[in-house]
């Protein structure tokens, strides 16, 4: 996923401005204030997760994920949810803890399959080292 | 773990699989990959109220949450542990119930419906202790670990005409599996110089009471039978008196703080109770209808009488979950 990827200046100033202002306010709505801009910047936001992971660690980006899975859920907007699982499992993967890794992969592709997200679905299971 | 995928191709992949044979493929993929994961989670663990919940996490070390539907505001997590010979295993967490027998069998069925392959559930948490003043061995002492092989639910009655009939004596009983591991444990407690001598549980006492607030041993003192104990029976019997012995008997579950003597001796005499408590009944009819075997340990914190105090509570909470961890651990080394 874009954790191997260099990060733009821009992009780079963006997201220290963002962990900067969600490690003030301690809170997802001080940068993600309603679900449908969150829906609508998936991909941003998922990738803030990992700039979030490198910089203050898995655990965090970890409880990022998944208030941004709360979110979602919360306003009804599954589609995609399983994005965000599959980030917490690398996370966990990266932890070392194999069952969480599993666990979330898991429940990934059972996500996807719901929204009828087959193919992410298969992406996913090839997450699950059990 | 398989190479990380992009993120493009799960937002927006490049074809959508519509074969209805390949949905079903993938289905049975992830039905498969469910039960070989899910079925390592073999135990669970249930307490009732904060400070027991958190005397086990100080006894089993962290957990981890579990992906969780997000219709349900309760969340179970999971410990890792490993077993006399090194074996990885894994215990579902409900967290807290709170008090009474409804909560208790609410939470074990929501364990149950989350980690179906779970196999045995273990209720850890404080009872009131039944003392015995005159015989040793069978004085149920603070900080003594209650284990019951029988429950009996005793506000389940039929009163009629000023007479009291007990209904709630058909519970299931603790399960045989766990029984025959805590035999084991308890062997320990027959061996000549036992109570000299070290038990699986003794490291994790420490390690509760260095991890919580007021978890240390109260002092003798502050056991209001210490100056009224007389033994003239169990003399021989030889039992620790500065860390937790463990018994084994029936336990009195209601939805009742008890807090009168001579109703709890009256219990004792009718039905051999050594134990009361709040919860265990609910987990033993949860567990019965959902095929799980369930043991009730408990920490003794009181005697159930009007000198209840909360000085021993902590410790009795470390105790209990210091010994179930010691009993998981020998039932998965057989």
């Amino acid at each position: 996923m874009s954790a191997d990827q260099d990060l733009t200046p821009a992009t780079e100033r963006e997201f220290g401005a963002l962990l900067q202002m969600y490690q003030v306010a301690g809170a997802l709505d001080a940068i993600a204030p309603s679900a449908s801009l969150l829906s609508k910047n998936l991909k941003f936001y998922t990738e803030f997760a990992f700039y979030l992971g490198e910089k203050a660690g898995y655990r965090v980006a970890i409880e990022f994920c998944d208030l941004l899975v709360k979110k979602l859920s919360d306003a009804d907007r599954k589609r995609n949810i399983g994005v965000l699982l599959i980030v917490e499992a690398q996370f966990f993967d990266e932890l070392g803890i194999g069952m969480s890794r599993d666990l979330f992969a898991l429940e990934a592709a059972e996500a996807f399959v719901r929204s009828g997200q087959y193919r992410a679905a298969q992406t996913a299971l090839k997450l699950v080292a059990a | 773990m398989g190479k990380a995928p992009n993120l493009t191709d799960l937002l927006e992949p490049a074809a959508e699989i519509f074969d209805p044979n390949e949905r079903a493929g993938i289905r049975r993929q992830i039905a498969s990959a469910k039960v070989k994961i899910y079925r390592k989670i073999k135990y669970a663990i249930i307490n009732a109220i904060p400070h027991e919940f958190a005397s086990t996490m100080a006894v089993f070390g962290a957990a981890e949450v579990m992906p969780h539907p997000r219709d349900s505001s309760v969340r179970i997590e999971y410990l890792t542990l490993e077993d006399r010979l090194g074996e990885r295993f894994y215990v579902a967490v409900a967290g807290t119930t709170g008090q009474g027998i409804a909560q208790a069998a609410a939470a074990t069925a929501l364990i149950k419906s989350r980690c179906e392959f779970v196999r045995k559930v273990i209720l850890i948490g404080i009872a009131a202790g039944q003392e015995n003043l005159r015989d040793m061995e069978k004085d149920v002492r603070l900080g003594d670990v209650v284990i019951g092989n029988k429950l009996i639910q005793y506000d389940h009655v039929k009163r009629t005409n000023g007479e009291i009939e007990l209904r709630g004596d058909d519970l299931p009983p603790g399960d045989k599996q766990l029984l025959n591991a805590v035999d084991r444990l308890l062997s320990l407690q027959e061996r000549k110089g036992a109570p000299a001598q070290p038990k699986p549980w003794d490291d994790y006492i420490s390690r509760g009471g260095e991890a919580i607030r007021s978890a240390n041993r109260p002092n003798v003192s502050n056991d209001p039978n210490s100056s009224l104990r007389k033994y003239e029976k169990g003399l021989m019997y030889e039992r620790t008196f500065d860390k937790p012995h463990i018994h084994v008997g029936t336990i009195g579950s209601a939805s009742t703080l008890l807090k009168d003597s001579s109703y709890r001796n009256d219990l004792a005499r009718k039905h051999g109770t050594i134990a009361y408590e709040m919860e265990g009944a609910g987990v033993a009819i949860a567990a019965s209808m959902t095929g799980l075997g369930y043991l009730n340990v408990r920490g003794i914190c009181d005697y159930g009488d009007n000198r209840k105090s909360d000085d021993w509570q902590t410790y009795a909470s470390v105790c209990a979950a210091a010994v179930a961890r010691a009993i998981l651990e020998e039932i998965h080394s057989i």
